[in-house]
């Protein structure tokens, strides 16, 4: 089940919503919660849910068995056994076909496997597995006796299919007992709504909108940059507008999940970048991995190798294809020029210099993400960056352009921190001693009309006009 | 006292989202339980509504049940209709885009969507029954591999052409056409490929190309239709322009402007029973002398197009048509048509069009068929019609099967076939003129499983001449003709 479904809208939330407020005993709050998340999972794609109850169980007895023992060796042999269960469950249905396949042809042979059907949320929820087992061991968190507790943490419905990454420490209080109270189911919901609003009707409408440019091949300089941009935006709104509706639903249910999101587009640096993008998968990357490699307490080389590891890895986790490795290693590289060649440039160089600098990088970066071959990942920045070589227009860019733009401009000024703008504006009001007395209605009007507008739009999305085409 | 309030503030919010989300559950429930089941139709988007989904083990383990009631959700959704229009109309909002952008666009992907036969695909390639074969031919076999009196250049085409292209078959008959058989075609005297162009005074602009290969695919898609006429059968075929391309000649103020290599070619190679029309070489002339043929707002051609048109078309079946004014008339205006709707123009929205509604001149009784004997009569001018798109008046819009039969006993005991998208829809007043029964089929809705083949259906409604009347988005669109073929 998605978010951004009617299911999800009008019969799931409210009904799950209602109950776990209505409902004050702790222990059935939890259950009504892993009851609700195992059928969220189950919707449409059951069989599945196989894999997690599997990768559970194992990091559950490993778990226990690393709280249990004091023998540093056991430890570490249930950690290792936790860790390389989880992730080969991963490996297999998401990279097997690809490593078989590329390892088939450069061995010359024919063979070719084919790709397993992706469980939906296994990148997310083997990272989550995999903290609770590793910070248990660290002795950063506690150990959760009641399997069926666990396994809420794991499928917690808000959080399963795309994240935030949420540390086993970070809710661990939550799973045993929580408040609801009115202000966090206010919060909850407007967060949720301008979630959904975020998806439904700034991602959706880029996602059209980027359908109608044509192919990588045929695109000019301005369909080209206009493609790259569409799709930055659209993958920002996605994924940021679904962060924010699963920060959103965890407070309505008692949890308060990291901020996934926090404006990337005004960063002044790529490494600010990938600070304010994706916050939790970095905050994993940077936990799990960078820093058991040493971090940057090793020598400049061992610190490079540790860089395109870590990048490698980001890259990879988007996707089993070499795009997805390129555009991880393109991060990586420009992030270890920022602090070391380019150091004491960027010191000097004015702000708005470097804001741009890194808008164009990381829309170039979105182009090798976007496109899967090589091939159009060539032919699309040639148009961006070789006008001479391109048409400098053509007609879909500018149809595209003039037909949408209102949600051109909604899309620029919705990635500014605006709720943080809002905030400080009614701090320094306040600060000043003047009432902010319309703030609250205005939010409570604000989540209505977003709500509304989005289910408007998901209804008409049902519309299938074929303006031209039935005729 | 201050913290007294704040609450109070704290709970504004949250009681606005009980409110939205007790809303939702009541939309959700209402929707579930007390919605009717029955078959709706939404005439917007000429389609079946979704069917409440039924809770199955398998389908919800496959994902069927979860499919349709997100499907039956979003279909029954209270008040969608209105909201759909909102939605469209939201979405117009801003729009600083100019008919000559959409048009531009919309020229762009004519090539695109040329037809493109896939060779491994047998079932694109008819071939026509042996029985009721139509008249004999001289030819057209074009390019015979070995013919000694061909010219030099058919021989290179010949040798050009691959083997496996397929060639019209046009079997020989036992008996002679009632109509004098067409000369030998000179395929030679026409390109390997087959375009349509737009002369804009300094340059040819090539709008539409395709290979002979794919014109013989369709010849001889033709050839079999026609194939299941009764020997005075024909088998008549024309291509209509999109208005948009149309008015554009307007610019250039020359009715050769647009020239089509198409319907000679195709008249030329197919069967004695196979005519050929050039919509664009009936109607640019008059365009350019003033007449209304082609809507402003709108993708379609007028009435008054459509009539111009079909007095060629129904010629080649030997039947004539009387004046347009004998025909009942009510007249719609302002007129505001998709291109409109799609551009939100200011400018079309000064010079709106007007529909003149015709009405046949005999009573009618009008069926549209769900099924072999399922069908639900509807009214020949649905006043009703969809006000976003009132050129679905005719008829409600292009359905799979719609029968149109004169109720006043008419004795002229003939049936025609129209195979057509919308652009069909307004010749039925016509039509009924020379036929008792006219059978309006959109491939694009049939269903072959609930209504049989098209060739079952030729014969059972014992069809004598057939009317293809497509778009020329149909007509280049790869789809459109595989359908047909299908559904054969």
């Amino acid at each position: 089940m998605v978010f951004s479904s009617l299911t999800f809208l009008c019969l799931f939330l409210p009904i799950v919503v209602g109950l776990h407020t209505f409902i004050k005993n702790g222990p059935v709050r939890n259950a009504i919660l892993l009851v609700a998340s195992l059928l969220f999972y189950a919707w449409g794609e059951p069989v599945w849910i196989v894999a997690m109850l599997f990768a559970t169980a194992v990091n559950y007895v490993c778990a226990r068995i690393i709280d249990q023992t004091k023998s540093p060796g056991r430890r570490k042999l249930a950690l290792v056994v936790g860790v390389i269960i989880s992730l080969s469950a991963l490996l297999y249905f998401k990279y097997a076909a690809f490593l078989v396949n590329n390892l088939s042809a450069l061995f010359g042979s024919t063979f070719r496997m084919a790709q397993p059907k992706l469980p939906i949320g296994i990148s997310f929820y083997t990272f989550q597995i995999i903290t609770y087992t590793v910070d248990v061991y660290r002795g950063d968190a506690p150990l959760q006796k009641n399997p069926l507790w666990l396994l809420l943490y794991v499928s917690l419905f808000p959080q399963l299919i795309a994240g935030p990454i949420v540390r086993y420490s970070d809710v661990a209080d939550s799973m045993e007992e929580r408040k609801v109270t009115p202000t966090a189911i206010g919060e909850g919901f407007f967060r949720f709504s301008l979630g959904l609003g975020k998806k439904v009707l700034l991602a959706n409408i880029c996602g059209e909108v980027l359908e109608s440019l044509p192919a990588a091949a045929d695109l000019s300089f301005f369909s080209g940059w206009l493609a790259a941009i569409l799709f930055q935006l659209q993958l920002y709104f996605d994924f940021s507008g679904y962060s924010e509706m699963a920060i959103g639903l965890g407070r309505m249910v008692g949890f308060k999940f990291p901020e996934n999101f926090d404006a990337p587009f005004i960063s002044q640096s790529i490494s600010e970048f990938w600070q304010r993008w994706h916050i939790s998968l970095g905050t994993f990357f940077r936990e799990y991995v960078y820093i058991p490699l040493g971090g940057n307490r090793v020598s400049r080389g061992r610190w490079v190798l540790n860089m395109a590891v870590v990048w490698g890895l980001t890259g990879i986790w988007h996707g089993a294809n070499w795009n997805y490795l390129l555009w991880g290693l393109y991060f990586g590289f420009l992030i270890v020029l920022e602090r070391t060649l380019l150091k004491d440039i960027l010191k000097r160089t004015p702000s708005f210099l470097k804001h741009l600098g890194t808008v164009l990088l990381t829309v170039v970066g979105m182009v090798i993400f976007r496109n899967e071959s090589f091939a159009d990942i060539g032919c699309q920045l040639r148009s961006m960056l070789a006008p001479w070589r391109v048409a400098l227009s053509d007609p879909y860019a500018v149809y595209a352009v003039k037909s949408n733009p209102l949600l051109l401009l909604a899309c620029v000024i919705c990635s500014f921190p605006l709720r943080k703008m809002a905030a400080a504006w009614f701090a320094r009001r306040k600060a000043e001693g003047k009432r902010n007395a319309f703030r609250p209605y205005g939010r409570a009007l604000l989540s209505a009309v977003i709500l509304g507008l989005s289910l408007l739009f998901l209804v008409g999305q049902s519309f299938n006009p074929f303006l031209y085409f039935r005729f | 006292m201050a913290k007294k309030h704040r609450k109070k503030k704290n709970r504004i919010l949250a009681v606005t989202a009980g409110a939205v989300l007790l809303l939702l559950l009541l939309i959700g429930v209402y929707e579930l339980l007390l919605t009717s089941d029955e078959d709706a139709f939404s005439a917007q988007e000429n389609r079946m509504l979704a069917q409440r989904p039924i809770l199955s083990g398998k389908g919800f383990l496959y994902g069927t049940f979860t499919d349709g009631l997100e499907k039956y959700l979003a279909d029954r959704f209270p008040g969608r209709a209105w909201i759909i229009n909102f939605d469209r109309d939201l979405r117009q909002v801003g729009s600083l885009a100019s008919w000559e952008d959409f048009a531009q666009v919309a020229e762009e992907n004519v090539p695109d969507m040329a037809f493109v036969p896939e060779t491994e695909d047998e079932d694109v390639v008819v071939t026509p029954r042996p029985t009721r074969t139509p008249a004999p031919t001289a030819e057209p076999t074009p390019e015979p591999t070995s013919t000694p009196e061909k010219t030099d250049a058919t021989a290179a085409a010949a040798v050009e052409t691959p083997k496996e292209t397929p060639q019209p078959t046009a079997t020989p008959a036992p008996t002679a056409s009632p109509r004098p058989t067409k000369a030998a075609a000179d395929v030679s005297s026409f390109p390997r490929e087959l375009s349509s162009y737009l002369l804009d005074g300094k340059s040819r602009k090539q709008v539409t190309m395709k290979t002979r290969t794919e014109i013989y695919r369709l010849c001889s898609l033709f050839d079999a239709y026609a194939s299941l006429l009764p020997e005075d059968g024909t088998f008549v075929m024309t291509i209509v322009p999109s208005s948009y391309r149309a008015n554009k000649l307007l610019t250039f103020a020359d009715p050769k402007a647009m020239t089509s290599e198409f319907e000679p070619f195709i008249h030329a190679v197919t069967a004695n029973n196979v005519a050929a029309e050039s919509t664009g070489d009936i109607l640019f002339g008059p365009m350019m002398a003033g007449e209304y043929v082609f809507f402003r707002t709108d993708i379609h051609w007028t009435p008054w197009g459509a009539y111009k048109v079909m007095t060629k078309l129904m010629a080649h079946a030997g039947q004539t048509l009387p004046d347009y004014d004998a025909f009942p008339k009510e007249q719609e205006a302002p007129f505001l048509g998709t291109i409109y709707r799609n551009t939100r123009n200011k400018q079309l929205e000064k010079t709106p069009d007007t529909l003149d509604i015709l009405s046949p001149r005999h009573p009618v009784t009008v069926r549209r068929y769900t099924g072999r004997d399922a069908y639900v009569e509807v009214p020949f001018i649905d006043k009703a019609a969809d006000p976003q798109d009132r050129y679905t008046v005719y008829l409600g819009g292009p359905k799979a099967w719609t029968v149109v039969e004169r109720a006043d006993g008419g004795s002229i005991e003939k049936s025609c076939l129209v195979i057509t998208d919308s652009f069909g829809l307004c010749t039925a007043p016509f039509l009924t003129e020379a036929y008792d029964r006219v059978i309006l089929y959109d491939p694009r809705y049939y269903d072959k499983k609930a209504m049989g083949t098209l060739s079952e259906q030729i014969e059972a409604y014992n069809i004598k001449d057939i009317y293809l009347i497509v778009g020329e988005l149909h007509a280049f669109d790869d789809s459109y003709f595989k359908l047909c073929s299908k559904q054969f």
